[in-house]
């Protein structure tokens, strides 16, 4: 396999990493990434070949998988969805639990779990807003 | 009391520093400074100057003619200044103090 086909297949493969990223980040990064990423490339071609090549790609897509959720929730995107997403649940869990009767001996701990769950939702919501107000420190 | 910056804001601060730099030019630096220790990946390092970005502790800057037209070029800001400042004096405090109790502790022996 020749060098130039090498580049073009990891050059492909190094982009479609990034379609998992926020659009706005992409949209803001992704063609410095892309130029850091053949220099990079160059580089490794010379000191290593092919393998370091790879080992390059490797080592940017485990940075890359490590980042996904923190660039996520600094979006907003998914902590909306996460916690949209538990209140609809602890709301229908509520309903639910309505249709049990006090003299069930499942009553006590559905209801101290709903609590469990509600109180865990708030702490989250307390430990994501502190994470935004200091994320860059 | 501002409180530490990480290590990769503190290398990435280091590195424009001295004058303005492009994404990897930033990421060679701090691994230069760092003796390889610090190796910035790229979502680390893009994800990283956003937030800089953000706070407005850096900016963009103008890159000089011949440079490849899609590379960004970034240097500190006077806030981004302020706080390098701030982490370095925090440090050298650190230092002293390290450095006095080391001493007690020798004297101590």
């Amino acid at each position: 396999m020749t060098r130039e086909v090498i580049f073009i297949c990891l050059s492909r493969l190094y982009r479609m990493m990034w379609a998992l990223y926020p659009a706005s980040f992409r949209a803001e990064f992704c063609d410095e990434i892309m130029c850091d990423f053949e220099d990079a490339a160059d580089r490794a071609w010379i000191e290593g070949g092919w393998l370091s090549v790879v080992l390059l790609v490797i080592r940017d897509a485990c940075d890359v998988a490590r980042n996904l959720v923190v660039v996520w929730f600094r979006t907003g995107t998914l902590t909306l969805i996460g916690v949209s997403a538990t209140c609809s649940a602890l709301l229908f869990e509520l309903v639910a639990l309505q249709g049990v009767a006090p003299t069930n001996p499942l009553f006590v701990p559905l209801h101290l779990l709903w609590l469990a769950t509600a109180g865990a939702v708030v702490l989250c919501s307390i430990a994501f807003a502190r994470y935004h107000a200091r994320s860059a420190t | 009391m501002a409180s530490p910056l990480s290590s990769i804001v503190l290398h990435i601060l280091l590195a424009l520093a001295e004058g303005k730099r492009h994404g990897y030019a930033i990421a060679e630096e701090a691994a230069a400074q760092s003796d390889g220790a610090v190796r910035l990946g790229p979502a680390t390092l893009y994800g990283t100057l956003q937030r800089l970005l953000d706070k407005g502790w850096i900016s963009t800057a103008e890159a000089p003619q011949g440079v490849d037209e899609r590379r960004r070029y970034y240097r500190l800001t006077s806030a981004g200044r302020l706080a390098l400042d701030a982490e370095i004096s925090r440090m050298d405090n650190l230092v002293r103090k390290v450095r006095l109790a080391r001493g007690k502790l020798i004297a101590s022996k």
